[in-house]
């Protein structure tokens, strides 16, 4: 277990620097950075001050060691456009945002289980399909047409909610319902296919054979082998769920990472830019290892393996 | 035949799925019993339907699965058992040993909670700890050393042998009076399955447990088994004691059987059966086994299903109109 943790760090480490450097070499190629925040009509010499002042003018070696180095000690330096240190406006705005995502992914998976479970048990009854046909609609709906759709009925037509802000709980449950609807789509799919499976693998017919109850069988032996990639796709969700706020964020105006990492792109703000997808990069690996963890806990097969 | 003597009778049954293909009929009006004490084996190519026959009598064929004719397992009828009183015979009366062990349990569990968890299936009131003394105790019994180091193993670190030992324990622990094993060695090495016979014919001696087992390996029941049933498409081609039907095979597909196997007849060239099996989606008039037959002759087109008394020799049965009505025995023949 330690050895595989120690791997996992390593694998974390790996992941920063490669965005890191990703990071530097995108945001180069997109233009010279010094000439867009002098104002338009400035002079030469106030362009080259500028350079000066955010170091875009060492060579790239030095600029790119220094960037990576940086990083690591989380320091992405100060907002092209606020004078405030980029990680400190990251850290702002991300609270906001793992509280639009959390708590959908927690009712995603409760709610996938729950019709994934139902409708293993009835695949061939009509509530079963009808459950399925619904989750394959929400699976092709788009989210942001959804989001969309919602303000417009729920906002601006019954006026029962806000359409945007981060004005309390109220303006909180069209993004909630939205990405839980984004995430229960798929993983109600996935939990019902690999529930299927499972009744039909010889442990879980052992088990029916040798008398237990429908929730014995169930609860012990069909879901924990049923489970795992569930719940890989759950680490999988919270990426796709992240990246759906980049479109959530700003159509609802909710001030989240999201929303800044789009504002940050539009002006070139590099700092910000680097500092939030840094971040977002590391955020979604420890999640994806956690997931991992999980199952690896859960399963005495991977442990073994690992020893090896 | 009477009921008391038998502790499984299977009269009549049929088995009828829905697939994708259309309606298939997995058994044709399959009778055999087998007696109290006794070891019977089902031998049949892959399809047969020896292994649908095992699994319909614990009723755990797949979800739409039509049964006909009648079960009765210890005297009780299974057709009317529903939720509590089927899994109470599930339980306790006839236990399944599948033919993979590693595929047979979970995972995830170690060996002691599964043995602790049939046994307790079988008797709730059993506790805990007296269920795990109990698996150990079974455990040592299919002779696995260091029994209560096994408890705490997870089956990926057995080996097949010991695993498929420890699948026999799990349904031991619940003292059923039947045991139904589906091609118990066919996963396992050469060694490993004589190992596992032996295992099953000293339980059969000493705990007078009756098996049925499913085969498609001749040489694995000639010498464990007292009767032998032999299955077609489906359907019952030839039943009799082991040593008569393997020496004088009243039936053409027994002796092409026979004949496939290596062990039965050392120094011989191997026949291959020619010709596939037909379809469970077809429907059969006549002998199923017809169109491989070398010995067809027109009776054999609206020949019946179901096998018929051999003259002379009342404890067996053959389907083979040819046998029945007392013309040339197939062994007797040569292929042109």
């Amino acid at each position: 277990m330690l050895t595989y943790l120690v791997r996992r760090l390593a694998l974390i480490v790996f992941v920063a620097v490669g965005v890191s450097t990703l990071l530097f070499v995108l945001v180069r190629l997109s233009g010279d950075a010094a000439a867009l925040m002098a104002p338009a009509d400035a002079s030469p010499e106030v362009i080259a001050s500028t350079r000066a002042r955010f170091g875009l003018d060492q060579p790239l070696a030095v600029q790119y060691l220094n960037t990576v180095t940086a990083n690591f000690t989380l320091d992405f330096g100060q907002s092209f456009m606020f004078s405030l240190p980029a990680s400190q406006m990251v850290f702002e705005r991300l609270g906001p945002s793992l509280w639009i995502v959390l708590p959908p992914l927690v009712i995603s998976l409760l709610g996938a289980l729950s019709i994934g479970i139902y409708a293993s048990l009835r695949p061939s009854r009509l509530s079963g399909r009808s459950l399925m046909v619904v989750t394959f609609l929400f699976d092709g709906v788009p989210y942001f047409w959804l989001a969309m759709l919602l303000v417009l009925v729920f906002s601006i037509n019954l006026q029962w909610l806000p359409a945007t802000g981060n004005a309390g709980f109220s303006a909180l449950v069209i993004p909630w319902t939205v990405l839980s609807i984004y995430g229960l789509a798929t993983l109600s799919r996935l939990t019902r296919g690999q529930l299927l499976d499972a009744f039909t693998e010889g442990h879980v017919i052992t088990a029916r054979s040798k008398g237990l109850s429908p929730a014995r069988v169930l609860l012990l032996h069909a879901l924990p082998t049923a489970l795992p990639p569930v719940l890989a796709w759950l680490g999988i969700q919270f990426s796709l769920m992240f990246s759906a706020l980049l479109i959530l964020e700003p159509l609802l105006n909710y001030n989240g990472l999201g929303a800044l990492l789009v504002g940050s792109v539009s002006n070139r703000d590099f700092p910000v830019i680097q500092a939030s997808v840094f971040s977002l990069a590391v955020l979604i690996t420890v999640m994806n290892i956690l997931m991992d963890t999980i199952v690896r806990t859960v399963d005495p097969r991977l442990r073994t393996k690992a020893a090896h | 035949m009477s009921t008391d003597t038998d502790i499984l009778r299977l009269d009549q049954v049929g088995v009828r799925l829905r697939t994708a293909g259309g309606s298939a009929q997995i058994l044709r009006d399959v009778s055999f019993s087998v007696g109290r004490g006794e070891i019977v084996a089902l031998a049949g190519e892959s399809g047969s339907g020896k292994s649908t026959a095992l699994l319909a009598v614990l009723r755990l064929l797949a979800p739409g699965a039509r049964i006909s004719g009648s079960i009765v397992v210890d005297g009780q009828d299974i057709a009317p058992l529903r939720g509590r009183r089927l899994r109470d015979f599930r339980a306790r009366t006839a236990r399944m040993v599948f033919q993979d062990p590693w595929r047979a349990l979970h995972p995830m569990h170690s060996i002691g909670r599964q043995l602790v968890e049939s046994a307790r299936a079988a008797d709730p009131s059993l506790s805990r700890s007296a269920a795990r003394d109990l698996s150990g105790d079974m455990l040592s019994r299919v002779g696995i050393p260091d029994p209560g180091a096994r408890l705490n193993s997870h089956p990926h670190e057995v080996s097949g042998g010991q695993l498929q030992r420890v699948v026999i324990a799990m349904a031991l622990v619940a003292s059923p009076s039947l045991l139904l094993c589906d091609e118990p060695t066919t996963a396992l090495d050469v060694t490993t399955q004589a190992q596992i016979l032996e295992l099953l014919q000293e339980l059969n001696r000493d705990l007078g447990i009756s098996i049925a087992l499913a085969t498609h390996d001749l040489d694995v029941i000639a010498d464990i088994a007292d009767k032998l049933v032999v299955m077609y498409a489906g359907a019952v081609s030839e039943e009799g004691p082991t040593a008569q039907v393997m020496a004088r095979p009243e039936h053409p597909y027994t002796w092409s059987l026979l004949h496939a196997a290596p062990g039965q007849h050392p120094g011989e060239r191997l026949r291959a059966i020619e010709g596939r099996p037909p379809s469970p989606l077809t429907v059969i008039t006549g002998c199923p086994f017809l169109p491989r037959c070398e010995h067809r002759r027109g009776v054999c087109e609206t020949a019946p299903l179901t096998p018929v008394p051999v003259t002379d020799q009342p404890d067996r049965r053959s389907s083979c109109v040819r046998v029945t009505a007392g013309t040339a025995q197939p062994r007797e023949r040569t292929s042109g």
